[in-house]
């Protein structure tokens, strides 16, 4: 056995509302702004998963159908930027949607034999559909975490397997997204795997009206439905619904992880739960709900303080920003460097200053001799993500996707100065005009890219619902 | 103890017009600034015996000035010791500074402080923009641009002292008005409140006509020991130079303690220049200062940093136009970086020679009456670098 100690969960701050994309079409989806990625989701649910609990984290796991690297893992990457340690297990799981549980499955399996005991899990994804189908694919962006660990928590997984069947219906190739030939049932692979999970899994042998369903299975949805009715389950009772659909689209790999934790963020209560995805071959979880679990910000938090893109002008300007080179300097090489972020990383990225032990005052940039006092005694110091705007501009010249780059000082919540760039200001009339005395959050963005790397650092995002009305 | 009294007369000064200088290399402004300069000081370039070349940002400019050859190469200047100086915006003065170390050291007796800037041969945006885009650290103060770092400073103006845009533009409209008597100007015309006011917006609150436009220019000045000096004519003593390094180049915008309403590096410069000279009230003792307008906000600060009035105070400065060329304080005559350019190391050595002009009683329509003693000041850099030089005649 294994059990979810925390989660954390990580949806972009813009959303554009389906009936931009296709008229007539209901709900709303998620989408990245220009310096967000899947890392830099990845990074915030993770961030938020682990904050507080400083968790003894043996082991690192990344999903995500939208990798930004070939040959390198994403996994060990996120552990260096939330400052784990080396040498513990990463691993990458991509190329379907299913990533996401596979990664929990995997986790599961490697707690419950021994030797691991805490292994933190992070999906994300930020597919866009192409353009012009936006109806039919109804791609959103998201991350999540999930800390499974040996030690009991919220829920406990007391069982995870995983059935394999070498149909599948949907998948691409080349390129083509190709659909399963229609000589075969449409649902072929799909019925054989369901029958074979619930026979191997004991269910039939079971009252299946003591346990809730969470169902992952994309377009065989209305199948499992059927199939669950058929075998006893009040499917109008006992399935939970799929609420990440409507606000943040189809996150991917993302999905299954982002249906649970967003069903645990509702204190469900003391209950069993069947946890199962679906995509060429099933992913099956038995879960005990153990209590109660909400976090914030949570999934209902993050629906109701996201900005809307106002137009589809607006949504592709978005998309263009954030699928191509975000700097939009086609030609210029900005400076950047591998050897300056990890030697600095300590400071950059894990956001550890100086504090001077004679005159208290806490430095950013690393102190040897305090501009103070001249004391050259100092603590190191974890420095605060929230803050409060002390000066800005707004900078109408600086190269950006969406001009102008407000710049802020930002005095951090118990001692420390930053200078950040304000991000999610697409609609920059939005932004009041006096920003002295705004509350603000630090998030992590891609800050320069150039044909090497990119480079993240931190950003400043309005506090709660920030400048909205 | 430090030099308490620095004998050191400029003897020559040379200028060239500020602006595109689209028909001169960086190598015809090094000849005419140079040229101009001995010819006024009497003298053969042959005469020269060190040089100093102020040249800030080569990278952003057509990549000459990284050495003082780039000074000896176009006037065949050899066999002699050229050093190049760069210190953000204080270049110029501080070329001056090292001359004048040379000549007191006894190294040379005829010393030059040239300072070129060929910043125009790119768009504006290639050139210093550039510098904090492209360059510099990825992380630290990405997204400024070098107004931005100054508006920074405007904005807390504006929330402890009741500073208003107008009185920005006030300062803007000032300087560009002593522009329109300076033939070797950028930008020569007048200008209302109002159009500095609309003109686009670099960086709230800064506007176009709040910054100053990058320039092409050189400036010299041929220094000699003041015991040598009474074989020239005209001689103007330096009789303080003041330089302090009071902040660094990120750390201002990462300094919890920083309440950017001043400069100290300006304060500390003009402490030790005031003390040389023998300065105790500025706005009594001085009769005009050229100060780094580089943006109008800098101005206002700069009236407050040098004690020309109290803390909170450079508004009531600008709105009772206290600095204009007929009042009690002429600050900018010139027409300032504002109105003048600002090639970035011939700025400071052009100013230095705007106030000996001004001494020598040969400034033409912008004259400044009887003045005997004047100011030069430069701030470099956010904020790190300030030098304060101090002139005067008998």
């Amino acid at each position: 056995m294994s059990s979810i100690l925390s989660y954390g969960i990580a949806l972009p701050r813009y959303k554009v509302f389906n009936s931009i994309l296709s008229p007539g079409s209901k709900g709303s989806r998620s989408v990245i702004f220009s310096d967000e990625d899947p890392l830099t989701l990845a990074y915030e649910a993770g961030s938020r998963c682990i904050e507080g609990i400083d968790p003894d984290v043996d082991g690192v796991l990344f999903a995500t159908t939208t990798p930004v690297f070939n040959h390198r893992y994403h996994a060990s990457f996120l552990a260096d930027l939330l400052d784990l340690p080396e040498g513990i297990l990463a691993m990458d799981f991509s190329a379907t949607p299913r990533a996401g549980t596979d990664a929990l499955l995997f986790a599961h399996r490697m707690i419950d034999q021994g030797g691991y005991k805490n292994i933190l899990i992070l999906a994300s994804d930020t597919a866009f559909p192409g353009i012009g189908r936006e109806r039919s694919d109804p791609s959103g962006h998201a991350g999540c975490a999930i800390l499974v660990s040996e030690k009991p928590g919220i829920a406990e997984i007391r069982d995870g397997h995983s059935y394999s069947h070498h149909i599948a219906e949907n998948f691409e190739y080349k390129g083509n997204k190709v659909k399963l030939d229609p000589r075969f049932g449409k649902n072929r692979g799909f019925k054989t795997a369901i029958k074979k999970v619930w026979r191997s899994s004991g269910l039939n042998e079971q009252d299946p009206r003591r346990q809730y369903f969470l169902i992952n299975s994309g377009p065989f949805t209305k199948d499992t439905l059927r199939f669950l009715a058929k075998n006893g389950v009040d499917t109008g009772k006992q399935v939970i619904k799929d609420r990440v659909m409507a606000g943040a689209g189809y996150t991917g790999a993302v999905h299954g992880l982002l249906n649970l934790t967003g069903y645990l963020d509702q204190d469900p209560g003391k209950q069993d739960l069947v946890f199962m995805d679906y995509v060429n071959g099933f992913n099956f979880f038995k879960i005990r709900v153990e209590k109660e679990a909400a976090i914030s910000p949570g999934l209902n938090e993050q629906f109701s303080r996201a900005f809307p893109v106002e137009t589809y002008q607006d949504y592709l300007a978005l998309r263009e920003a954030g699928s191509f080179d975000s700097s939009r300097l086609p030609g210029r090489e900005l400076f950047t460097s591998e050897m300056m972020q990890e030697r600095e990383k300590e400071n950059l990225l894990h956001l550890k200053g100086d504090q001077c032990s004679q005159c208290g005052s806490v430095y950013f940039l690393k102190a040897q001799r305090c501009k103070h006092c001249k004391s050259e005694e100092f603590k190191t110091r974890k420095l605060s993500r929230s803050g409060e705007v002390f000066s800005f501009t707004r900078e109408h010249f600086f190269p950006r996707a969406f001009p102008p780059v407000t710049m802020a000082v930002v005095d951090l919540d118990g001692g420390g100065r930053m200078t950040l760039q304000l991000t999610d200001d697409l609609y920059p009339q939005k932004v009041p005009k006096d920003l002295i005395g705004l509350r603000v959050n630090l998030v992590l963005r891609k800050m320069v890219e150039n044909e090497n790397r990119p480079d993240y650092f931190w950003k400043c995002t309005p506090a709660g619902n920030g400048w909205q009305e | 103890m430090r030099n308490n009294n620095r004998k050191i007369a400029i003897v020559g000064t040379g200028v060239t017009p500020f602006g595109e200088l689209f028909e001169k290399g960086y190598e015809d402004l090094v000849i005419d600034a140079v040229r101009d300069a001995v010819n006024d000081a009497g003298i053969s370039v042959d005469e020269v015996d060190a040089g100093w070349l102020s040249t800030a940002f080569p990278e952003v400019g057509v990549f000459k000035g990284r050495s003082g050859m780039d000074l000896s190469e176009p006037l065949s200047l050899y066999d002699i010791p050229v050093t190049r100086v760069s210190n953000y915006c204080a270049s110029g003065a501080d070329a001056i500074r090292n001359g004048m170390n040379g000549l007191l050291s006894g190294e040379c007796d005829v010393a030059i402080a040239v300072g070129v800037e060929k910043l125009r041969d790119r768009k504006p945006q290639d050139s210093i923009v550039k510098l904090m885009s492209d360059y510099g650290h990825p992380n630290y103060q990405k997204g400024f641009t070098a107004a931005g770092t100054f508006s920074v400073y405007a904005q807390r103006h504006f929330k402890a002292y009741g500073v208003k845009q107008e009185d920005l533009a006030r300062v803007s409209v000032k300087n560009h008005h002593h522009g329109t008597l300076n033939e070797k100007a950028h930008h020569r015309r007048d200008l209302s409140v109002e159009e500095v006011m609309r003109s686009p917006m670099v960086a709230d609150p800064l506007t176009v006509m709040d910054s100053c436009p990058t320039t092409d220019g050189a400036a010299c000045v041929v220094m000699v020991r003041e015991e040598d000096a009474g074989k020239f004519k005209n001689p103007v003593k330096i009789r303080g130079l003041g330089l302090s390094v009071s902040a660094g180049w990120d750390m201002p915008f990462f300094d919890p303690n920083y309440d950017f309403l001043s400069f100290r590096a300006t304060q500390t410069a003009a402490k030790e220049a005031y003390r040389q000279a023998g300065i105790s009230d500025p706005l009594r003792d001085l009769d005009l200062v050229e100060l780094h307008d580089c943006f109008s906000i800098v101005e206002l600060l700069t009236y407050e940093d040098l004690g020309l009035c109290g803390k909170g105070e450079s508004k009531d400065m600008i709105r009772g136009n206290a600095t204009a060329l007929e009042s009690e304080m002429p600050v900018n005559v010139s027409g300032g970086l504002l109105s003048c350019g600002h090639p970035v190391g011939a700025t400071g050595i052009r100013m230095v020679i705007e106030i000996t002009e001004h001494l020598r009683q040969r400034a033409g329509s912008r004259q400044v009456k009887n003045a005997r003693t004047g100011l030069s000041h430069n701030i470099g850099g956010p904020g790190a670098v300030a030098s304060v030089t101090i002139l005067g005649i008998d």
